[in-house]
């Protein structure tokens, strides 16, 4: 429960045009919430307070609730950051956020074996007493948190109500339900798409460290590795075919000096090593060149997160509002579909079919074409593989 | 001084010839003598009615007693000619009158203590004696008997019985009530089947067209598992069918339950002998392929069959029916069967999953080389078995999967419209059309041209060009569309060749 203070500084929070940042240097200011709102600036409207014990009440009806950064249960890692949310919101398991965590994030149009190796590796780290923390997109997000939802956290670009990408319903409830979701947008916000990268700030924020599996040389992923090396977090990547355009930004990563990573093992012999050398992770700059230790609560000097998402172009990437109709059965789209769930990595087909939801004639169908113009490959044991260009 | 006739069959493959039993009682020392051919069982028979003869208190005459079966030139074997001989000296020795048996067909073996027992084939006597008074026979071949139709039976299970009914002293019940055998309960399903849904959906259409298929895989992949829920999917024989293999298992004898009304799947071991599945041997009796007519011939591990017979399927495969010629015998049995086979991809069977062996893929293109190129060319429909992963399993856990209720059904509705469009021709499914009737199969332009192009790309045979037809319009016939399109005639080509058939082994 938000004490009073907390609430007036909420709705200080709420207000348009104040960002963690900026709140963080009034509140460093004029210390208390009456100062800042007797202080502040004509150009805030301030939020309104009754909209704010609305969000409150929407909260507890929904069994979610909204946490400070000075609440005790604020998770530790993200309150080293210079640009944390001053709140949460949470719903589920919120002691989870008591553990060491770990990101897993990649490719929204992930491979099959991408997906499996996001699973993987969630799974082995899970076994050494970590969280995985994804964002709850399609493909490796999804996988990462699919492969044991009771130890994940899912932190959410939206409102903590709203359940995006939707053919992730299920994922949500079961989540919900035993792991956490995490969301620092206003509650029943929609997507849009500024709210990503504040969100891919968080969930490296949260992690001591962020695993990228299959990102393109431009996307969102990047932008989690990024904060996460902004914040002297580790970053590793799992390396990739040098014609698979989704092992780019991985591949890119690597050449940076990420560590490289082939299963959660090295992950975690990666940090085994480095207890015994440092007590926390977070302190070394493991990345040469461009590290940035950044332990400050407050940092205004530093726009170098700034800088690289503005570098991205966000729009070509994330294509989250480019509104694919996933039910589109059309031949042209499915064919691209299915060759995205493909890499140079031979997949089954009946998998193949059961992942993208869709008949084992019509797989076969598209398959036999796309073979016969030399884009596939059939391989031993009813599986097939993309042949690149 | 009599001479007496009475009427029974000869069997040569499944067409029954009459044979006319005489006897003849005259004078002279006394003695037993049957001529006409006969085999080592019917001369044994002599023995065999001396007993039953004393058992009901009749005694041979002390004369001199001939039987000859006519023709006489035609070789006759088997046990049922017991009964014919037996009532043929029952006439002339007066103690039943040749009116009452006149024009019936006889067949059953006789016990030393007067009791008639079944013998093999009387499904085919029963055929041929429509076209006769009746059929006499034993009790315990009734069964089989009125399959036959409209036929009037005389049945009893001891000669006393017979007797006192041609007597008219004791009535036997001949009129026997028809008894279907009940649905076979199978107790395997194609929903237990978790993941291999390529598998699922060939055998699918495998079982919708009859096409001959083959299965690769790993041990332990499920081929077996596979194959033994293949027979659920396919829709009972009709009346016709069922009738004709019928006929084929009584020759063999293995039937006496009545008509085989589920679809033969028979599964001979690797070691089997050119005769025993082709058919022959000293009887030329049906073999395998012929006791699958109308059902499943299932060969499982293709690769350990000698290749002599293997090749031996090749005739059949092609024409449906197969001639056996011995020195003494020449016969023809149907044999209509749709192949099952599978084997593993290569000597220690792990090919096609990750933990190839350093002989790969070598190994594997020499194992394929085993079976004969001709008859790898004859199957329309070519699949890996996946061996699945234990993660792959857990993810296909709770995938909706359908019974072999529900498939079965689409696959007897995909039948129902084959027979339609093959009426009055000599097939009646898609997978045994001739190559001069493609025109029936109504493939659309695009979908033509575009396997000629494949086709030419891929240097496939004539053959498979037209097993590739022939597969997709079994697709479309599943689907319920007339006219074969592209997309049919893509998926059936991606079910023709494997890709290490197509392009040698390199995985």
């Amino acid at each position: 429960m938000l004490s009073e203070e907390h609430i007036k500084l909420l709705q200080i929070y709420r207000t348009v045009g104040i960002g963690p940042i900026s709140f963080f240097s009034l509140l460093e200011k004029y210390k208390t919430a009456n100062n800042i709102i007797q202080n502040l600036s004509n150009r805030f409207k301030l939020a309104n307070l009754s909209d704010i014990y609305d969000e409150i009440e929407a909260h507890e009806k929904y069994e979610a609730m909204i946490i400070s950064i000075f609440d005790e249960r604020y998770p530790k890692m993200l309150k080293q950051v210079r640009n944390a949310p001053p709140f949460l919101s949470v719903k589920g398991k919120i002691n989870l956020f008591t553990k060491q965590h770990i990101a897993i994030v990649g490719a929204r149009n992930s491979s099959i074996v991408g997906g499996r190796i996001a699973h993987d590796i969630s799974i082995g780290l899970i076994g050494a007493n970590y969280i995985t923390v994804s964002g709850f997109a399609r493909g490796i997000d999804h996988h990462a948190h699919n492969a044991d939802v009771t130890n994940t956290i899912a932190v959410m670009a939206c409102g903590i109500d709203q359940i995006y990408p939707k053919e992730n319903r299920e994922l949500y409830k079961k989540i919900a339900d035993n792991g956490l979701i995490v969301s620092e947008a206003p509650f029943s916000s929609a997507p849009q798409e500024h709210l990503f990268p504040n969100r891919n700030r968080i969930i490296a924020g949260i992690s001591c460290g962020t695993v990228v599996i299959e990102a393109a040389s431009k996307s969102g992923s990047l932008i989690t590795a990024y904060s996460a090396l902004d914040y002297g977090r580790d970053v590793f990547a799992v390396p990739g075919c040098p014609a698979d355009p989704r092992s780019k930004g991985c591949n890119r990563l690597i050449k940076e000096g990420a560590i490289i990573v082939e299963s959660a093992d090295d992950i975690i012999n990666h940090y085994s090593h480095e207890t015994l050398v440092r007590k926390l992770p977070f302190e070394k700059n493991n990345i040469q060149g461009l590290s940035k230790n950044t332990n400050s609560f407050i940092d205004n000097n530093s726009f170098l997160h700034e800088k690289i998402i503005n570098s991205f172009d966000y729009e070509s990437t994330d294509n989250s509002f480019s509104n694919i109709d996933t039910n589109d059965h059309s031949l042209p789209q499915l064919e691209n579909k299915l060759l995205n769930f493909l890499g140079n990595v031979p997949v089954s087909i009946d998998m193949l079919a059961h992942q993208l939801q869709i008949s084992i004639h019509q797989v076969r169908i598209i398959l036999s074409d796309l073979e016969l113009n030399g884009k596939v490959r059939h391989v031993w044991g009813n599986r097939v593989c993309k042949l690149y260009d | 001084m009599s001479s007496v006739k009475i009427l029974t069959v000869s069997s040569c493959g499944i067409e029954a010839k009459t044979v006319n039993v005489q006897v003849h009682i005259g004078n002279g020392l006394p003695q037993f003598t049957i001529v006409g051919l006969p085999d080592k069982a019917i001369n044994e028979s002599k023995e065999r009615i001396r007993s039953a003869l004393e058992s009901i208190g009749l005694a041979l005459p002390a004369k001199r007693v001939i039987v000859n079966m006519s023709p006489a030139d035609l070789q006759k074997e088997g046990s049922h000619y017991d009964l014919p001989i037996i009532l043929g000296l029952l006439v002339s020795i007066e103690v039943i009158s040749a009116d009452s048996v006149n024009g019936y067909i006889a067949v059953g073996e006789l016990s030393l203590d007067g009791k008639i027992n079944d013998v093999r084939g009387v499904v085919i006597s029963a055929v041929h004696a429509l076209s006769y008074e009746g059929l006499i026979c034993s009790t315990s071949s009734v069964k089989e008997a009125q399959w036959a139709g409209d036929l009037k039976i005389i049945a009893a299970s001891t000669l006393t019985q017979l007797i006192n009914h041609l007597n008219g002293h004791q009535i036997q019940d001949d009129t026997f009530t028809v008894v279907d055998n009940a649905v076979k309960k199978f107790n395997v399903n194609f929903n237990e089947v978790k993941g291999h849904t390529t598998a699922k959906r060939v055998m699918e259409i495998a079982a919708a067209g009859n096409h001959h298929m083959l299965m690769i895989g790993a041990p332990g992949a499920g081929k077996s598992m596979l194959a033994a829920r293949f027979s659920t999917i396919l829709p009972q024989m009709s009346a016709s069918e069922a009738l004709e293999t019928s006929m084929i298992y009584s020759v063999a004898g293995i039937n006496s339950n009545g008509l085989v009304r589920d679809r033969p799947f028979r599964d001979p071991h690797h070691n089997s002998s050119v005769a025993a599945l082709v058919g022959g041997g000293h009887r030329a009796l049906p073999g395998e392929i012929s006791l699958a007519h109308n059902g499943v011939l299932f060969i499982d591990e293709m690769t350990l069959w000698s290749s002599t017979v293997l090749n031996g399927l090749r005739e059949a495969m092609e024409t449906g029916y197969i001639s056996i010629a011995r020195a003494n015998n020449h016969v023809q049995y149907p044999a209509k069967f749709q192949l099952v086979a599978a084997m593993n991809p290569c000597p220690c069977g792990k090919a096609n999953t990750n933990a190839q062996c350093r002989k790969f893929p070598i190994c594997a293109e020499l194992y394929m080389q085993r079976i004969p190129g001709p008859i790898l060319d004859r199957f329309a429909l070519v699949i890996d078995v996946e061996n699945l992963e234990p993660w792959e399993l857990a993810e296909y856990e709770n995938e909706k999967r359908e019974s072999s209720e529900q498939i079965c059904e689409r696959v007897f509705a995909a039948r129902v419209l084959q027979k339609k469009r093959y009426e009055n021709l000599s097939f009646s499914y898609n997978g045994d059309a001739s190559s001069s009737k493609m025109n029936l199969l109504c493939i659309s332009s695009q979908a033509q041209n575009w396997l000629n192009f494949a086709a030419a790309k891929n240097q496939i045979s004539h053959r498979a060009y037209y097993n590739t037809c022939k597969v997709a319009r079994s697709i479309a016939d599943l689907e319920n569309v007339d006219t074969v399109n592209l997309s049919h005639i893509q998926e059936a080509f991606g079910y023709l060749k494997l890709p290490q058939i197509r392009k040698g082994a390199v995985g």
